[in-house]
């Protein structure tokens, strides 16, 4: 319903409206279940990110920084498993990106 | 023949060719000027080939043996015959010939000679052959014409002209390939036979005779294929085997640089003129060091004082061979100082092995040098100091360790002491040595306080000083000692323990007369006593006979003084002294066990064996014996102490923490100098801004950015999301 470029303060918002208060972070929990919602079909990373974040610990929190990087990376990277346009050297994304990345890498070496 | 013999021969039988062909400069003349160049040219033409026609009837017919001098002594009288020859011609040189645009007569000679003689299928291989055995045999030690070359190559150069290069074609060619393949030949067998020294030595003399062989019979443009050549098949086809090979190869010779110096100029000397092989002898040179060094870390690192005498050894060895043998080469030079970099920063525990010399230097190793001897020393310190690369690791040893010096006045010369800073300073600026000068600065004040104070209680009313005692006697009220008081700013120093503990009432009033004299001097500051320092020294009588001074600890002198207010025979058990002490639970037996050791057992405890029981007492050991008057009691050493700094191989969690502020500092300042920045460019300054202090990882760099980012003081930029945009 919204290109890209409107969407992205949507995304945003989704993040500001679900957190507590003044605190700067989502829940674990709280990612997980809203991502989907928000994110519909515009990732296709989505799945993949969700079983990242479940191998966190529960206290694990999701900050405003990694939430909307997640839009930009699903919009300029490519899907598993080439993940094209994602430079493992210099890439700037949040190292929480960069985990998971590594974390899909791992997953398809062993399968 | 003698060679004015010759020449006079020519020149008599050139003369009667003339003669014999009847021309005149004036007949020559008439010719041409009437038109009759052509017949004239015509003519000589013929005479000419005529004559050489039956001069190569006697060459061809020569034995091999006589071929080449006979060649040479036709060729010296064509050329002499020619010269007259042209002479005499020389008007039809200079009308008929340009105008009808036909060869010079010396030219026309030239090319009859060529084409007659020296082309002629029987004469042209022989000669050739005949020249390349001649130089083979010389290249296997027997002695040759140089003469007779020399006439015969400088006649193929002189055949040459009009495109063509009859030296080239006809010799040099040939030459270049007999050279190759002998050369390949030799150099294969004689390394398969002797060790890597040896073949050097035989390469070095062939290669000064091949050189040789240019001034002496061959033309100089040969010179440098030839020396293309040679430098290929002796050196550069070679050049691995000698450097990695194990009968005695460049590493070998590394190892002993001592003694195969000479062999290692050599070796550098040789590469040096095929300088693609000097890369390979650099890396073999960086290869060889950084083993020596990584070897050097895991036999001596436990020992560090050791390790770093060893250290400086390797390094000087190194920087002899790159000196020498290398002849100061600045990429050697840089690719020996690469190679210590790289094993010195692989290992933390080279920073704390050269606080650790360090210390041993200025506690006992100065003792009676000279100023320039403790200069000299400190030099070679900087001298590694430079190579690491975490120099903020190095500080936080080095403050402590400093810190133990001064605190217990092991230092055996303060000037050596501010010198070392001053090297530092230097090397680093004056950020990084402003709190270590503190502490210099703090020992200096705490001097002057200390006269100060004395001379203060001197305008005093007399107090009556008595000694502590450690037998019992009552008179502890109101009594002082002598204190001597270092001041530390907090700022400056380690990081102390300041949990205090009760103490003897004397020192308590000392400790109070002092303090309020400080205070009185500097209001608005704040003293706290650290207790777990310091020394005491306690008079001691055990029995009537038995006195001696003990110097202890601040804790044990707390302790001590407990059974002061007892009987002799009293007990006091643990927990007893726990409570009115209030020595931490830990120090408090480390000190407590120190009393109680066979060698000074000051206090019989209870319990048997080493450690203490919880439930154990104590009392006073009436027969001590010791043969001396004053004792120092050591403390025990405690397994569960951590670690000695030297011995930890992880960065201290000080300088992580400290390295986490610097580079969210730095990347503050960036960003707000810049407003906004790139993701590389910004890594990139921050690493080079950091990079006199310590090495950051970009992954570090980036958590702190994420940081910053978290607490707003930057964002992303919603156009690009490598930007980052400085929040006001």
């Amino acid at each position: 319903f919204l290109d890209n470029a409107e969407f992205r303060p949507f995304f945003k918002f989704c993040f500001e409206f679900n957190r507590e208060g003044t605190k700067r972070f989502l829940e674990r929990d709280t990612a997980l279940a809203l991502l989907p919602l928000c994110i519909e079909d515009r990732s296709k990373h989505t799945l993949n990110f969700l079983e990242f974040l479940e191998t966190k610990p529960e206290d694990f929190k999701i900050n405003r920084d990694q939430w909307c990087s997640f839009l930009d990376f699903s919009l300029a990277v490519g899907p598993a498993p080439e993940f094209d346009g994602w430079d493992s050297e210099e890439s700037s994304w949040p190292i929480l990106i960069d985990e998971y990345v590594e974390f899909v890498q791992e997953k398809l070496k062993e399968t | 023949m003698p060679p004015f013999c010759h020449l006079k021969n020519c020149t008599g039988r050139a003369h009667t060719f003339v003669q014999a062909s009847q021309i005149s400069p004036r007949n020559a003349y008439n010719l041409v000027l009437h038109k009759h160049g052509d017949l004239l040219y015509t003519g000589i033409q013929e005479t000419v080939r005529t004559r050489l026609r039956s001069v190569m009837e006697d060459v061809i017919r020569s034995p091999d043996d006589q071929l080449l001098s006979q060649v040479c002594v036709q060729w010296k009288e064509h050329q002499v015959t020619m010269v007259m020859v042209r002479d005499i011609l020389m008007y039809m040189d200079r009308t008929y010939v340009p105008q009808s645009k036909k060869m010079t007569v010396y030219d026309l000679g030239l090319w009859a000679f060529r084409e007659t003689i020296v082309r002629h299928e029987l004469v042209r291989e022989r000669l050739r052959k005949l020249l390349l055995a001649n130089i083979r045999s010389e290249r296997l030690g027997q002695l040759i014409d140089h003469n007779s070359m020399r006439c015969a190559l400088n006649m193929l150069t002189e055949l040459g002209g009009d495109g063509s290069s009859i030296y080239e074609e006809d010799f040099e060619l040939f030459f270049l390939e007999d050279t190759c393949r002998f050369y390949r030949c030799e150099s294969r067998l004689f390394l398969s036979e002797h060790s890597c020294p040896d073949y050097l030595r035989k390469i070095e003399s062939r290669i000064t005779e091949e050189m040789k062989r240019v001034p002496n019979y061959l033309h100089a443009s040969t010179r440098p294929k030839l020396k293309h050549i040679v430098e290929h098949e002796l050196i550069s086809a070679h050049a691995s085997t000698l450097i990695g090979s194990k009968k005695i190869g460049f590493s070998t010779l590394l190892k002993e640089s001592e003694y195969k110096m000479d062999d290692l100029r050599r070796m550098y000397a040789l590469f040096l003129q095929a300088p693609a092989t000097l890369d390979m002898l650099r890396t073999a040179l960086y290869e060889h060091a950084r083993t020596a060094g990584r070897l050097l870390i895991i036999d001596q690192i436990k020992e560090p004082i050791g390790f770093v005498r060893s250290l400086l050894a390797l390094r000087t060895k190194y920087k002899k061979v790159v000196y020498i043998a290398f002849q100061r080469e600045t990429l050697a030079q840089k690719k020996l100082k690469e190679a210590f970099d790289s094993f010195l920063n692989a290992d933390i525990r080279c920073a704390s092995s050269l606080v650790a010399y360090i210390d041993e230097l200025m506690r006992t190793g100065f003792k009676g040098s000279t100023e320039s001897e403790v200069e000299h020393e400190l030099d070679k310190v900087i001298v590694i100091f430079r190579y690491l690369q975490d120099k903020d690791i190095f500080e936080v040893f080095y403050k402590q360790y400093l810190a133990k010096r001064l605190l217990n006045r092991r230092s055996t010369s303060s000037e050596a002491e501010r010198q070392m800073l001053a090297k530092l300073k230097s090397e680093c600026g004056y950020q990084y040595t402003t709190k270590l000068e503190g502490m210099l600065t703090d020992i200096r004040f705490s001097r002057n306080t200390m006269e100060k104070y004395a001379a203060h209680q001197d305008r005093l009313p007399p107090t009556s000083e008595v000694r502590s005692n450690a037998s019992g006697s009552e008179s502890d009220t109101k009594e002082s000692c002598d204190m001597e008081v270092t001041v530390l700013t907090s700022g400056y120093w380690p990081p102390q323990s300041i949990v205090s503990c009760a103490i003897p009432s004397h020192a308590a009033a000392a400790a109070g007369d002092f303090q309020s004299f400080y205070l009185e001097q500097h209001s608005g500051r704040k003293l706290t006593w650290l207790t777990g320092s310091g020394t005491a020294e306690l008079k001691a009588s055990f029995s009537a006979t038995a006195k001696h001074e003990l110097n202890v600890s601040t804790y044990q002198m707390c302790i001590l003084s407990q059974f002061n207010k007892l009987n002799c025979r009293a007990e006091l058990s643990l927990q007893e002294i726990i409570d009115v002490t209030k020595i931490p639970h830990i120090e408090l037996k480390r000190h407590l066990v120190s009393l109680c050791t066979p060698k000074h057992r000051i206090l019989q405890k209870k319990s048997k064996g080493k450690g203490l029981s919880n439930d154990d007492s104590f009392q006073v050991n009436e027969l001590f014996l010791s043969k001396l008057k004053r004792i120092r009691v050591p403390l025990v050493a405690m397994r569960e102490i951590t670690p000695h700094p030297h011995q930890t191989d992880h960065i201290p969690a000080a300088v992580q923490e400290d390295r986490r502020h610097l580079c969210e500092a730095t990347v503050v300042r960036i960003m707000k100098a810049r407003k906004q920045a790139k993701h590389n460019d910004l890594i990139a300054e921050v690493t080079r801004q950091l990079n006199q202090r310590f090495y950051p990882q970009p992954q570090s760099i980036k958590k702190c950015i994420e940081s910053l980012l978290e607490r707003e003081y930057l964002e992303r930029s919603s156009q690009d999301p490598r930007m980052y945009i400085y929040l006001a």
